[in-house]
């Protein structure tokens, strides 16, 4: 004898269960901890980014006195006396105006650093990951060994040789990190081209580059470029590295490094020729870090919630 | 009359997930005696084996919120969820779905045997809890019990993996089995032998089993007791020859129809048993 | 009885493994007719879906013959079997990564019609609203990505994919092994209208025996490579004569066909002996 359940015994059929589900469960529970997590990370990331790029965008438009303007007889002034944000440096020279216009270089090599080794990387990690065979073992062996060189000596040797121009230190530090975003690619194209719909595409007929271009790298971009945001970070600092060392572009103004490097005699007397300009990469490096880690966390997210 | 090994009341489970409050399971009610084989069967997402999960407290805490009742014999675990763990292992195992994934690959079996054994019996000797371990392999038809203790789970077959998962479910001398799909992985040829298995050890033992399974071949089988879910509530409950055969409720009635029929061959005899 | 469209002869596939090779499929040969269902069935390491991966060419077989009307093309270069790899279609059996994730279900379907030479876009678009309609799924499809579908719509997109080639021969890889009882029963009913409308032949390849029954007229039984029985499923199925192909029947638990409680005779051998 079996019995059928028309609805729950002896409650009226209309009206749903109550929920057992409290404001406290909705407060404790995982979704809602990574949610906040990530979205702290989003907001806190793109705040401090922000703060850095915005005024660097703007080092024209603003009423700074001139990067290399100086004024002898307000050598070494503290930060906030006389007008100066972040004071002078030993030759007159407002603090703020150097850091934003230097920063402008700094920002752009790091930008076109990226995008370069960006473009590098993925179409080298995406034809090793995808062709395999002596184009894998190729672009990974060259991938390994450039990992394995010493990264700042290689980068001060090129520029020795080749002279610190803008485009000579983007081009070297470009060649610094396509590495990273070519190992990635590639471990993402392994994982795709096993996927049926890659074996779908071959069995329609599909060239294999055909299939490489249209159905594996768009749905292996995405996570890429996560990773070329992160690395923005790297090169900015990779920049400020070759400038401190004393390799950084001359022309037209000092990047952040060759601020800091020249401030360090004064690091007892004056702190805050190197401390601000020190601040200011850190905002940047850790407001792009936050950011790439948020929207990290939100496209993993959003993978594991469908199926 | 005994008390029920396992009695469910007005389980209700809800999931927070990114989406909302999900209610995966919506009231549901079910016993289980000694002896006894009770099947929740239902289709991906009826809930099915989030009500075994429930049941055995294995959901997190930080994604459902349970509520009504589970009584393994006297003791309610959602009330009281620190009573789990006297319950778990011990008067309720489980029996999980894939078995090439369900033991760890880096130790052997009969080091995990080894460890579920002692769980139990935490006074045994190290050789005694080994000669136990052989024991319970042989229980579950292993053969060359004491050769596999070395062994390690991918030089097994999914068959035998399931055994020793068996056997480990059984150290703990429970007296209710929670199998989750327990041949659904596994090849038709050895499913048959595992399900042979299943009803073996409940004659010998009288153990309850609670089987969760979207097969109504299996469930036909292994059941005494059906309940047909669907969508977080049971929608027909029976025993198992009125359910498949004079199904009341046109859902049910719809998962046999959905069932590709085999047809008669030579080694039926009349009257159906063999 | 019609002419045969795929007459596959002593085939091999032989993998390469760590201390020698491994032969998958081992002198392999069968037939099937034009307009009929040939269904391939075996447990797991038999070879049936390395068997079906070689007719559509995913890989190339060690050797022996696949003649497609006539046309060999075990040994085809790539480049030789390209134009005729619309006339063999494949489902796959995983919906969730059988379709690409980030086209629309438009853009899947018409994607084979590009390589087929329609060149208009719109005439594209067209068409391939025709096969997601013919295949059962409505025009709100359309736009919408494979995330958005369940396992049984998804496997549909696949087939309308898949007949967008207009193949004579579609080989269905375990295409409902992954979905619900109920769902499966849609898409085989779908799979026995197309082939009545449009004389598709088909290859299902399964381990389920309700399946084959249902949806073939003729069987080939596989186990460790080889052929171990073949025929009309009816007669087959109804009176096996290797004793593999027994025990696969015996293994088949068929809820209609049981009596009784917990029937125990009914999975247990004669002789005992585990997996």
């Amino acid at each position: 004898m079996s019995t059928t359940h028309p609805g729950p015994a002896r409650v009226r059929r209309s009206e749903p269960r109550p929920s057992a589900v409290t404001a406290k469960h909705l407060a404790r529970a995982k979704v809602t901890r990574q949610r906040r997590g990530s979205r702290l990370k989003l907001w806190a990331g793109l705040v401090c980014t922000l703060l850095v790029v915005i005024p660097v965008a703007l080092a024209r438009v603003l009423p700074l006195p001139g990067p290399d303007q100086q004024d002898l007889a307000g050598r070494r002034l503290a930060p906030l006396v006389d007008g100066h944000l972040f004071g002078t440096d030993q030759l007159g020279r407002d603090l703020l105006s150097r850091v934003l216009h230097g920063g402008q270089v700094s920002l752009l090599v790091g930008l076109l650093a990226v995008v370069v080794s960006g473009v590098i990387g993925v179409v080298l990690g995406a034809s090793a990951g995808y062709f395999g065979g002596w184009v894998d073992t190729v672009v990974s062996r060259l991938l390994e060994a450039q990992l394995s060189l010493p990264l700042l000596m290689m980068l001060l040797l090129v520029v020795a040789l080749f002279g610190p121009s803008i485009p000579v230190i983007t081009f070297v530090i470009a060649i610094a990190q396509w590495p990273e975003v070519a190992r990635l690619t590639r471990s993402l194209v392994l994982v795709e081209r096993e996927k049926p719909y890659v074996a779908a595409a071959r069995v329609l007929g599909l060239h294999r580059f055909a299939i490489l271009l249209r159905h594996v790298l768009p749905n292996v971009v995405k996570q890429a470029s996560l990773v070329v945001l992160l690395l923005l970070a790297q090169a900015v600092l990779l920049e400020s590295a070759l400038s401190y060392l004393g390799a950084g572009p001359q022309r037209p103004f000092a990047t952040w490094g060759r601020i800091i490097s020249d401030g360090q005699d004064y690091i007892t007397t004056s702190w805050w020729m190197v401390t601000l300009p020190g601040l200011v990469i850190v905002a940047l490096v850790v407001g792009v870090n936050l950011l790439g880690d948020g929207l990290r966390d939100r496209a993993r997210r959003r993978k594991v919630s469908t199926p | 009359m005994t008390a029920a090994l396992l009695d469910v009341e007005d389980l209700q489970v809800e999931l927070i997930t990114a989406g909302g409050v999900i209610r995966a399971v919506d009231g549901v009610s079910f016993s289980i005696a000694e002896g006894e084989t009770v099947t929740v069967i239902g289709e991906s997402g009826s809930g099915k084996s989030t009500t075994a999960m429930a049941v055995l407290g294995l959901l997190p805490d930080d994604l459902a919120v349970l509520s009504g009742s589970v009584r393994f014999g006297g003791t309610d675990v959602v009330a009281d969820p620190r009573a789990l763990h006297e319950v778990r292992g011990r008067t309720v195992s489980l029996i999980p779905q894939d078995p090439m994934t369900a033991l760890s690959p880096v130790h052997t079996i009969g080091r995990q045997l080894g460890e579920a054994v002692r769980l139990r019996k935490p006074e045994l000797t190290k050789r005694a809890a080994e000669a136990r371990a052989v024991e319970l392999l042989d229980l579950v038809h292993v053969p060359r019990a004491a050769e596999q203790l070395g062994r390690y789970p991918h030089q097994l077959s999914g068959g035998m993996l399931q055994r020793v998962l068996i056997a480990i479910a059984l150290a703990g001398e429970p007296r209710l089995l929670v199998a989750d799909e327990p041949t659904s992985a596994l090849d038709v040829t050895v499913q048959a032998g595992i399900l042979a298995l299943l009803l073996e050890l409940q004659e010998s033992t009288g153990i309850g089993i609670l089987m969760i399974t979207h097969d109504l071949g299996v469930a036909r089988l292994v059941s005494d007791r059906i309940h047909v879910m669907r969508d977080g509530r049971f929608v027909e409950s029976g025993e198992v020859e009125a359910v498949v055969d004079h199904p009341s409720h046109e859902y049910t009635r719809e998962l046999l129809a959905a069932v590709p029929v085999l047809g008669p061959w030579d080694e039926d005899v009349a009257g159906g048993e063999r | 009885m019609t002419e045969p469209l795929l007459d596959v002869r002593d085939l091999v596939v032989e993998y390469h493994v760590r201390g020698g090779s491994f032969r998958a499929v081992d002198h392999v040969s069968f037939t099937v007719h034009k307009g009929r269902t040939l269904a391939i069935v075996g447990e797991s390491g038999c070879g049936k879906s390395t068997i079906a991966s070689a007719i559509v060419r995913l890989l190339k077989p060690s050797s022996g013959q696949i003649l497609l009307d006539g046309t060999d093309i075990a040994g085809l270069s790539e480049r030789r079997m390209r134009p005729l790899r619309s006339r063999v279609q494949m489902v796959f059996q995983d919906p969730y990564a059988s379709l690409d994730p980030h086209l629309t279900a438009q853009d899947i379907v018409a994607e084979p019609l590009r390589l087929r030479g329609v060149r208009s876009s719109a005439d594209r678009r067209a068409q391939a609203a025709e096969l997601i309609d013919r295949v059962g799924l409505p025009s709100s499809a359309l736009e919408r990505r494979p995330a958005e579908f369940s396992g049984g719509q998804r496997q549909r997109i696949g087939i309308a994919r898949a007949l967008a080639s207009s193949p004579e021969l579609l080989v269905c890889d375990e295409a409902t092994s992954a979905l619900d009882v109920s769902v499966q029963a849609q898409v085989l009913a779908l799979l026995e209208d197309l082939q009545r409308d449009t004389g598709l032949t088909c290859i299902v390849i399964s381990h389920n025996l309700g399946v084959v029954r249902r949806i073939s007229a003729d069987v080939v039984v596989m186990k460790a490579g080889r052929v171990v029985e073949s025929g009309p499923t009816a007669d087959v199925l109804a009176a096996p004569k290797e004793p593999y192909t027994r025990a696969l029947r015996r293994a088949a638990l068929d809820p209609t066909a049981m009596t009784g409680r917990k029937p125990r005779s009914f999975v247990t051998a004669r002789e005992e002996v585990p997996a």
